[in-house]
């Protein structure tokens, strides 16, 4: 079996539990160096290392003041620099593997939702890349997800400043198939690959709201410090 | 033909066909993955072995542009002269070169190998041969860049390692084993510095690249100190060039042995009595010393405790963001004791210093001969000391001791 990170033949030694679980093909070296956080105080809501631990951080007042709806976030590692080779490959090079290894690295309890939705790609970014990079990563999980939403957007995201992306209109809608549907008391989980500023995954919120759930979370796989 | 992103050209309609890389010519199946794209609505297979190129897979053609070959008129000058047997060396690698055949050139470390590949590459060009000059080392394609960009005053060389790629012509290029993916049936020349070092040895894969890369009737050149018997069979028996004494003219150092059981103070968290004497006596002569350890587990623990006996005192490793930095702080001066592991077991050198290995029962020959070959690399300091510490006598170090007298008695350790 070989590493799918580092393709190197893994060879760890057997031990009792070993011997009965399934063979992952991710290797200790990597699996550490990818399931990684920095130290220190963070954002309850975002988690973003801040200096002083408090439940919701400048930006985050700033984002929740524009788009109220969504009710808590978590996000599964910190978006260090093995992480973001893995997403160069995984999203720009196309290494579609990778969406094994992410999986491997995300424990989280999918059942408490009765809906899990992925943000949407662009056509033109499905072209080039032929996956959504997010719902990749929830069938390697076998998690039951829907497509809700779509997107007009054009440019990168990470082609964009801060600014450029706080004032840019919501690019996302409501797909013909659920814009008539209402789920009032039921609960969503909106997932998205890397968390950088945030306002992707708010402005997709927002859209999604319409459909009236009762509760809205938010799960990235990876989370980026701008410190 | 060299392979490339946007060229316009299409050499390959499909870059992986009937379980083969088209473009790294991976054929093992565990370095493949398929997947079900619903969006181009078909099975996806992709090579693995070459990712990092980009992607070569089953929907998308490869690009790229037939081989160019065209003669330069270059000219190279050494700041000294080649001794005799540097001489010879060089004229039958002419020789390799002249009459298309492969060539093994095993000298011993400090032999100055680097130079007497510089007569064989002038002609190859001269005459319109496509040159690469290669190596599975990073420093040591570094190394070798600089000593030919000087030598070779305004001739364009091409360097590629990852992340650096600065690209005329692809006629003359100095690179790392991995860059070759993208070079098919192209390169009349390939000198290969430290064939045995990680991962050629390891990755019989890589061979094959090598072998892909290089034109039909191709001269590969295999330069190392520590040959291994495939390498001997792919140079041929009556390939062989030995050069037995270093540059300078004096012996190797031959290693001491020191029975000492290292790694029972350090699991205990405690210097190693011995260790620290020999250290004291090393910096009482005010020499350097590399330290070099079998594991980085085992050199961090060290670190951790003799650090606030010595001041200046750092350790490496592969993963080490500082690496280079330290390493250059310790020609400098700034340092007296660096700590590695065998990453500095080649292709480094450094004045007035000694070594000590720590359980060196743990080590290949190859990699032995290679750490005793840092020490005495310079003519002002052409003799270092050498310790092995270890607790048992093993193959390993008793070839090593072997092969390093049979080069001071002026014969081939073969």
């Amino acid at each position: 079996m070989r590493c799918l990170n580092c393709h190197n033949v893994i060879n760890e030694e057997p031990t009792l539990i070993s011997l009965f679980t399934k063979n992952e093909p991710l290797c200790f070296t990597c699996r550490t160096a990818l399931n990684f956080k920095y130290p220190g105080a963070r954002c309850g809501r975002c988690h973003q290392l801040v200096t002083e631990q408090t439940d919701m951080c400048r930006d985050c007042r700033v984002l929740y003041a524009l788009y109220p709806d969504i009710n808590k976030m978590y996000t599964v590692t910190d978006y260090n620099e093995e992480m973001k080779l893995l997403m160069h490959r995984y999203k720009f090079v196309r290494d579609y593997a990778l969406s094994e290894v992410l999986a491997l690295l995300c424990t989280f309890n999918f059942k408490q939702y009765d809906y899990v939705v992925p943000v949407p790609v662009s056509e033109a970014r499905l072209k080039e890349r032929t996956y959504n990079q997010t719902s990749a990563v929830l069938e390697a999980l076998d998690v039951k997800y829907m497509d809700m939403l779509g997107t007009k957007k054009v440019k990168r995201q990470s082609e964009l400043s801060r600014h450029e992306r706080l004032n840019s209109t919501n690019p996302f809608y409501l797909l013909e198939n659920v814009s008539s549907m209402n789920l009032s008391g039921k609960s969503v989980l909106i997932t998205d690959d890397i968390y950088t500023t945030g306002i992707t995954i708010h402005q997709a919120a927002n859209v999604i709201k319409v459909l009236n759930f009762q509760n809205i979370d938010v799960l990235t796989f990876s989370k980026a410090q701008h410190i | 033909m060299i392979l490339k992103h946007g060229a316009p050209d299409v050499m390959f309609d499909r870059g992986v066909k009937n379980n083969q890389c088209l473009r790294c010519g991976n054929g093992d199946k565990d370095l493949f993955y398929t997947y079900y794209s619903s969006y181009e609505n078909t099975d996806i297979t992709y090579c693995l072995h070459c990712i990092a190129l980009g992607r070569s897979d089953s929907l998308n053609p490869l690009y790229g542009c037939e081989t160019l070959r065209k003669s330069e008129n270059i000219d190279y000058r050494l700041e000294f002269e080649l001794n005799d047997i540097q001489k010879q060396a060089s004229a039958r690698l002419l020789d390799a070169i002249k009459n298309k055949h492969n060539l093994m050139l095993y000298a011993v470390t400090g032999a100055g190998k680097t130079e007497i590949t510089f007569e064989g590459i002038k002609y190859a060009r001269q005459n319109g041969l496509n040159v690469a000059f290669i190596s599975p080392r990073i420093d040591v394609v570094k190394e070798v860049y600089l000593r030919l960009a000087d030598a070779f005053k305004g001739v364009r060389i091409d360097l590629m390692y990852s992340g650096v790629k600065s690209v005329f012509s692809h006629m003359f290029t100095v690179c790392t084993v991995h860059q070759l993916f993208n070079c098919i049936n192209h390169y009349d020349v390939i000198i290969i510095d430290e064939v045995d070092a990680f991962p050629l040895p390891e990755e019989p894969l890589l061979m094959e690249t090598i072998k892909r890369a290089a034109a039909d009737d191709a001269s590969i050149i295999l330069m190392t100190a520590t040959p291994t018997s495939e390498m001997k069979r792919l140079a041929g028996k009556n390939n062989i060039v030995t050069i037995a004494r270093r540059y300078h003219g004096y012996d190797l150092a031959v290693p001491n042995i020191v029975w000492h059981n290292a790694d029972k103070y350090i699991r205990k968290n405690k210097i190693p009595p011995k260790l620290m004497e020999l250290v004291d006596d090393i910096i009482n002569e005010h020499r350097k010393v590399l330290i070099f350890f079998p594991d980085i587990a085992m050199m961090k623990s060290l670190a951790a405790v003799i650090k606030a006996k010595y001041s200046r005192l750092e350790s490496v490793y592969s993963g080490d963001k500082e690496r280079y930095k330290k390493v250059q702080m310790m020609r400098d001066g700034e340092l007296d004791i660096l700590l590695t592991t065998t990453i500095l077991e080649r292709g480094v050198t450094f004045v007035n210093l000694d070594v000590i290995v720590i359980d060196a029962h743990r080590f290949r020959s190859a990699s032995l001969i290679q750490i005793c070959g840092r020490v005495g690399r310079k003519p002002k300091d052409p003799t270092g000391n050498i310790w092995l510490m270890t607790t048992f006598n093993t193959s390993g170090i008793t070839k090593t001791i072997a092969a390093i007298r049979q080069f001071n008695k002026g014969r081939d350790a073969l």
